[in-house]
């Protein structure tokens, strides 16, 4: 990167002094150009037909001749235009920024003048479309290896190359209670207890040949078969995918962003990755389960991962955070850098930007009932003066609304500046990626995706709750008739006309049973496209008048009968009383009108012959676009390059603490090279490839439990953290892979593993959002509310980097006081030390409960010095509460000072650094 | 809550203390606590008022409101404000226009209050706002502010530097944590009191992608609960809670022996050091009480109206005094200043409610030498309109205003009693070329000796117009 010191930045005047100097193409004039010139004349693109990216280039020059004449900064048309006052004329042009400084413009005269010397073999840029991410991963060679006895898999092959190229020895494997625990950790998210520990160590000292790699195989195993295994990747796709429940306006509250029923993707993300489903089909379903598999209730949901951008304040806003962070994190691509121009470094133009965002064009939300929850009603949409409720009930999801709906390109990221000379753009993907191929087909869906009230649960639902209402009509018609029986003579005329109510309601109640059958029977035959197919929409119709006129009739009635009531009232009230009981006369009498109103033109109604009757349940486009199937199928496809790539990093990242590609969420020319670009290959190709091995059945492709089990089978992952030398000199940052790198615990877990240890974690799985109110409850963290906004997380985890839900590709890990004052002071932490205490403590002296407390809470024996340093500490805590005033000590702590010693020791170890680093 | 304690100083102790091994030379560096350049103050207090205060009741006096009263903009002997280019640049809906258009208003409204010169410089000040007034020939007035949110989202804008719709950039509260951390290891170096005012508006104080550590903390003005986990748990004896640091320590610092590289355990035994001083540190810092008769009373504790805004200035003042970088201070509830109808009433008390505080804080920073090391900065997310609102039959208030507004700076290398930049006579849009409210930013950052160019982080792209242009007009 070139740059110029501040202090001659500040004497530009001063610069002609320069010209006795050589000026150094390579290091002071290429990464200007690079800099400043190369985006739109280079490898990428050659604007006017001209390249800047060699000497050479520069001399045959483009369309209106060469850029720079050796030894003549006058005539070298590069000069003039850097250097031009005429804004139109200027390069680069005022919208790539400021012009070149003058120094850097004294610089490249001066380098012409001096003969523009180059270097030898100048190579210009390669082609953009040869840049490794975008060439389908192949299947690299498994190198051979020296180090072959360290050699489990062919991640250790690659990596072992590394080695050896490098100079570096693999340090040795963990030791087994630390390596336990690593695995449950980061399977898991939970430690190992010590019954667990003493199981694993157990059965590694057996005598059995490979006892070791045996019990190793049996906790991988088990540990991917738990159903904790879902929830603790669940919640890293979490973090990829932006969960995040709903936001907007929290302290209102109004709904503006993502769905307070948004959990149940969460429940599909978790169960998905328990059934070990193929990591292309989830893209699919996430993308577009409603045009994939639109009977699929399960499935639906999947589309959270749309429904999560979704803001009720701007379609727009919805539509780029989808480009943007589909782009990102399916395909680590930044789409987004295309929004206002071409992108400066990946071949992208900004119409394919806004191709892309096509394939969202039509998508709106709608909510779906859920068997045994009821009808949620119909999805809000956004009205700028009304409140946007929380629903938590029923299945938020996403559909396609309108067919045809067109993306119009705009100018400057502001969707109100559109082009008005382009034509709306066609759906479409990156050309250079083939996206531009694609074979989009509408598709028909099945009668329940577009009258989802037709469900069969539904339907069933729907007739036992009428029938419910027809059973309760009738119970309160006898009660009436009963208490008509027993009623003095007075009484007798107001509960005769209670009496006639509970009749008409009984009827209205049969005749909406009658007017939903009806309606339901008409809908079915409907779609039968039957020949008769008037007959059952007449009949619906013509008892749906009828229902509607007794419903009419009855609320009439029942506001007259209101009206007498209130009447009868008000002539024994006084006082202020009197104007209230005036008013409700009032309204009672205008509501009266409309009712009767209402009532004669129901009745009037009645003569109608037409068939028009009201659908059973919203109704919904009868087809989708089809274009949200074509995206994912494009992307979840093996000829992407990209996709299985960018997946493999992920999981790579979070079992290592680092990642093969750091820029997790960029593969293009700007992101940084892989370190192992073979291994990555590698195991991209195998993810979508799979071999089966040491004698199990084969995996299905795009298997991630396939992808865990070669990693954390692997020598690479079973090594120590703690380093040695040379390597801690060859390659202080590891990063070629020598040890393992001690990683701090996520927020979520450092919560789980303080209730898993005590035995208090409540292990329920999935099920609907917790508050961050509601932080007493032992679930785990990764269920309670997760959104944008202040309260967005559990206090104790936001301390601890719990992920920001807009951007989250990789978690941050800090070290800070408050940290510690959260471990040392919350009550969380007191509470489970104190129960996990009295666990620990039964039928153990001091010095076995010390042994006992390391190994439960980090995986390891104390060494003979903390040891010595915990029985000190045990014995300074007893005689402090001993000489304590017993009223001084408070209510909640044990009131047996031996315990109570141990309480506190409990309390230090969940202070350990090492309880929450997995070493 | 955020977590602003002493992120930096965190990393640059242990940078000193050769924890962290430098970085090799290519690689990013992380700001090492260091200023760019000298600088004039040590720390800032930075008042926010929430809802939008008039600036043409307070500030900004535009005698042809109340000369063309009732005429319509385009009746009124200037350029309609509404049909200039400046008005569609300068202001933007977060909602989209198929969705809600936001209305304008044409008809001039007059100023609701009557002005007074103040003070040698004989700025102008609103009748409601006397003891400011009083103050004038200390301040820095900006009357060309503007933002382009019309709506409250505006209130995220003035801190971070970005409308709504943009990408979401750390608040400036945070880019000074980060920059330079803080004066005393032991208290935050980034503190909110009053805020952040809704849950929305989180990211006012929020450090995003810069870390937790760099975020804002919200103190509550009580030393008994100052801050989350802040203090020992009631049930256990502080000698008991002593030892138990003790042995975390001892028991940490074993570990450090097994694992000589582990820069992170290292900055753990570290931050369990600053933990436990900080349990006392931050309660001893928000203790109000200690302080005399006389200062709460400057600050108009002693008075209902008042008490809320001087509870929060004072703690302010002992905050920086004690070498907290940045105090953001919300001196009034969420949204309050907000006056679409009854501005006069609206504003006649929340005038008062903070004018006895403000002005107290301005007297006692001078009285105690601190003058010259605390940077006050005074703010709202936007102006009013100079035009009626009719939202609803609205007959007496204003609405939202992003195109031009007032702020005031006051302190450390801030020249006193002048009244730099200015809206059009209709007080409508603030003259070109104006000041975006990042240039706030520059101005603050400038002043604590820091370049906004320089605090860049790897992988995240900032605008020019995220870095602003220090305001050198104000400056001494």
């Amino acid at each position: 990167m070139f740059r110029v010191p501040l202090l001659i930045l500040s004497l530009a005047c001063a610069a002609p002094a320069m010209a006795q100097d050589a000026v150094d193409y390579a290091k002071q004039i290429k990464p200007l150009l690079k800099d400043r010139c190369f985006t739109c004349h280079g490898a990428l693109k050659q604007k006017a037909g001209l390249r800047l990216d060699t000497v050479k280039l520069m001399r045959d020059g483009g369309d209106s001749g060469p850029a720079i004449v050796v030894g003549k900064d006058a005539e070298s048309s590069l000069l003039q235009r850097v250097n031009s006052k005429d804004s139109a004329k200027r390069m680069p042009p005022p919208s790539e920024g400021d012009p070149l400084t003058p120094i850097q413009i004294e610089l490249l005269r001066t380098w012409i003048k001096q003969g523009a010397k180059g270097l030898i073999d100048e190579k210009p840029g390669p082609d953009p479309r040869d840049h490794w991410a975008f060439r389908k991963p192949v299947r690299p060679k498994v190198p051979a290896v020296k180090n072959q006895a360290w050699v489990r898999n062919p991640i250790d092959a690659f990596i072992a190359a590394e080695h050896e190229k490098q100079g570096l020895t693999p340090m040795p494997e963990a030791p087994k209670g630390l390596l336990l625990r690593r695995l449950y950790l980061d399977l898991i998210g939970l430690p190992p207890t010590r019954e667990e520990l003493a199981e694993f160590l157990n059965e590694c000292a057996s005598a059995k040949p490979q006892a070791v790699e045996l019990a190793y195989a049996k906790v991988v195993d088990k540990l991917l078969a738990s159903p904790h295994y879902g929830e603790r990747w669940g919640r890293h796709w979490m973090d990829v995918w932006r969960y995040s429940d709903w936001y907007g306006r929290r302290h209102v509250p109004d709904v503006w962003n993502s769905a307070p029923q948004i959990w149940r993707w969460r429940d599909w993300i978790i169960k998905s990755l328990n059934d070990d489903k193929g990591y292309d089909r989830m893209i699919q379903e996430m993308l577009a389960a409603d045009e994939i598999t639109p009977a699929d209730d399960d499935a639906l949901v999947a589309t959270g991962y749309i429904v999560r951008n979704w803001y009720a304040l701007n379609p727009h806003q919805w539509k780029r955070d989808m480009v943007e962070h589909t782009g990102k994190a399916f395909l680590g691509l930044t789409l987004n850098c295309a929004h206002c121009h071409d992108h400066k470094y990946d071949p992208i133009s900004q119409e394919e930007y806004f191709r892309f965002r096509a394939f969202f064009e039509p998508i709106e939300l709608r909510q779906d009932r859920v068997a045994g929850e009821g009808d949620p009603g119909e999805f809000q949409k956004y009205d700028y003066s009304k409140l946007r409720k929380i629903i938590k009930l029923g299945a938020i999801r996403v559909y396609d609304d309108k067919q045809d709906a067109k993306t119009l390109m705009y100018v400057g990221g502001d969707e109100r500046s559109v082009m008005k000379d382009r034509p709306p753009v066609k759906p479409g993907a990156p050309a250079f990626l083939g996206g531009d191929r694609l074979k989009i087909k509408p598709v028909e869906l099945p009668l329940t995706a577009h009258n989802p009230a037709l469900k069969q649960f539904a339907v069933n639902e729907e007739i036992a709750r009428l029938k419910q209402e027809v059973k309760a009509a009738k119970e309160a018609l006898t009660k009436a008739d009963v208490l008509l029986i027993a009623a003095t003579v007075e009484q007798k005329q107001t509960l005769r006309k209670a009496v006639a109510l509970a009749q008409m309601r009984v009827a209205s109640t049969e005749a909406e049973l009658e007017s939903y059958h009806a309606r339901l029977t008409a809908a079915i035959e409907r779609r039968a496209e039957l020949q008769a197919v008037d007959e059952p929409a007449h009949k619906a119709a013509k008892l749906e008048r009828h229902a509607t006129w007794l419903r009419a009739k009855i609320l009439l009635a029942q506001a007259e009968h209101d009206l007498a009531h209130v009447k009868q009232q008000a002539e024994v009230t006084k006082g202020k009383e009197k104007d209230s009981t005036f008013v409700s006369i009032k309204k009672l009498e205008a509501q009266l009108i409309v009712l009767r109103k209402d009532a004669e033109q129901a009745e009037k109604n009645l003569k109608l012959t037409d068939a028009k009757y009201t659908p059973v349940g919203p109704m919904y486009p009868k087809t989708s676009s089809g274009r949200r199937k074509a995206l994912a199928e494009w992307i979840a496809s093996s000829n992407n390059p990209l996709t299985a790539r960018v997946a493999v990093n992920h999981i790579w990242l979070r079992h290592f603490d680092q990642a093969l590609v750091d820029t997790v969420f960029d593969f293009g020319r700007n992101g940084k090279k892989p370190s192992h670009p073979d291994l990555l290959d590698w195991l991209a190709f195998e993810f979508m490839n799979p071999t089966a091995s040491g004698g199990r059945k084969p995996p299905g492709s795009w298997s991630m439990q396939h992808l865990h089990r070669l990693i954390v089978t692997s020598s690479t992952y079973r090594m120590q953290s703690s380093p040695a030398e040379p390597n801690a000199k060859r390659d202080p940052d590891n990063r070629w892979y020598w040890r393992a790198n001690a990683k701090r615990m996520e927020a979520e877990i450092v919560r789980d593993s303080l209730l898993a240890t005590s035995g208090e974690l409540d292990r329920q799985i999935g099920g609907m959002v917790l508050e961050n109110a509601q932080d007493a409850s032992k679930r785990r963290g990764l269920y309670f509310s997760v959104f944008p906004e202040d309260g967005g997380h559990l206090k104790f985890l936001e301390i601890f980097d719990a992920p920001d839900p807009c951007d989250c590709y990789r978690r941050s890990s800090s070290v800070m006081p408050q940290q510690a004052l959260a471990l040392a002071n919350n009550q969380l932490a007191i509470q489970q030390s104190r129960v996990l205490a009295r666990k620990l403590s039964e039928k153990r002296n001091a010095d076995a409960f010390v042994v006992a407390a390391f190994e439960h809470l980090l995986s390891r024996g104390p060494t003979a010095q903390e040891s010595a340093a915990c029985r000190e500490f045990l014995q300074k805590q007893v005689e402090l509460y001993r000489k304590t005033n017993p009223k001084e000590l408070g209510s909640g702590a044990s009131p047996d000072p031996a315990l109570r010693a141990r309480e506190s020791l409990i309390r230090v170890l969940y202070n350990h650094n090492d309880f929450i680093t997995v070493r | 809550m955020g977590l602003g304690f002493t992120g930096l100083a965190l990393g640059a102790m242990l940078q000193r203390d050769g924890v962290v091994r430098a970085e090799p030379e290519t690689a990013h560096q992380p700001p090492n606590g260091q200023p760019h350049h000298a600088p004039k103050a040590k720390s800032v207090i930075w008042i926010f008022l929430s809802g939008g205060y008039s600036h043409l009741e307070t500030f900004d006096p535009k005698p042809a409101l109340n000369r063309y009263a009732g005429l319509t903009f385009d009746l009124a002997p200037f350029a309609n404000p509404l049909t200039s280019p400046l008005h569609d640049r300068r202001s933007r809906s977060v909602v989209a226009e198929e969705i809600n258009r936001r209305d304008t208003y044409p008809i001039i409204y007059p100023m609701q209050v009557g002005w007074r010169r103040h003070g040698q410089s004989g700025i102008e000040v609103s009748d409601w706002l006397p003891h400011i007034g009083s103050c004038v020939d200390d301040l820095a007035f900006v009357r060309s502010i503007y933002t382009t949110d019309n709506d409250h989202a505006a209130e995220n804008q003035i801190h971070t530097g970005r409308h709504r719709l943009d990408e979401v950039q750390p608040s400036i509260g945070s880019w000074i944590n980060y920059g330079l951390g803080s004066l005393n290891d032991n208290l935050p170096s980034f503190v909110v009191l009053g805020g952040p005012t809704r849950s929305d508006t989180r990211a006012s104080i929020d450090s995003n992608y810069l870390g937790p550590r760099h975020a804002g903390i919200p103190l509550n003005l009580d030393p008994n609960n100052p801050l989350p986990n802040g203090r020992r748990s009631p049930d256990l004896l502080p000698e008991e809670h002593r030892n138990e640091f003790d042995l975390i320590g001892r028991l940490n610092g074993l570990a450090a022996v097994e694992y000589p590289q582990d820069a992170n355990l290292r900055a753990r035994i570290r931050a369990y050091e600053l933990a436990y001083r900080m349990q006392t540190a931050v309660p001893e810092a928000v203790a109000l009480p200690s302080e005399s008769e006389a200062t709460r009373r400057l600050y108009g504790i002693d008075q209902a109206n008042t008490r809320l805004a001087g509870e929060r200035l004072l703690g302010a003042r002992r905050l920086v005094e004690r070498g907290v970088r940045f105090v953001q201070v919300f001196p009034s509830p969420d949204g309050v200043w907000d006056s679409h109808q009854q501005l006069r009433a609206n504003h006649t008390r929340l005038c008062a409610t903070i004018d006895k505080p403000v002005a107290g804080l301005l007297k006692d920073l001078k009285q105690r030498g601190l003058w010259d090391d605390v940077l006050v900065v005074f703010c709202t997310e936007f102006g009013r309109t100079p035009g009626l609102e009719q939202r609803g039959g609205g007959r007496d208030g204003r609405d939202h205003h992003p195109h031009g507004f007032t702020v005031f700076f006051a302190g450390a290398g801030i020249r006193k009693g002048i009244a730099h930049g200015a809206t059009d006579e209709l007080g409508f849009h603030a003259l070109e070329p104006g000041h975006y409210v990042t240039d706030m930013h520059a101005t603050v950052l400038h002043q604590l000796g820091l370049d906004a160019r320089r605090l860049e982080v790897p992988g995240r792209r900032r605008l020019n117009v995220d870095f602003g242009e220090p305001i050198r007009e104000i400056m001494v």
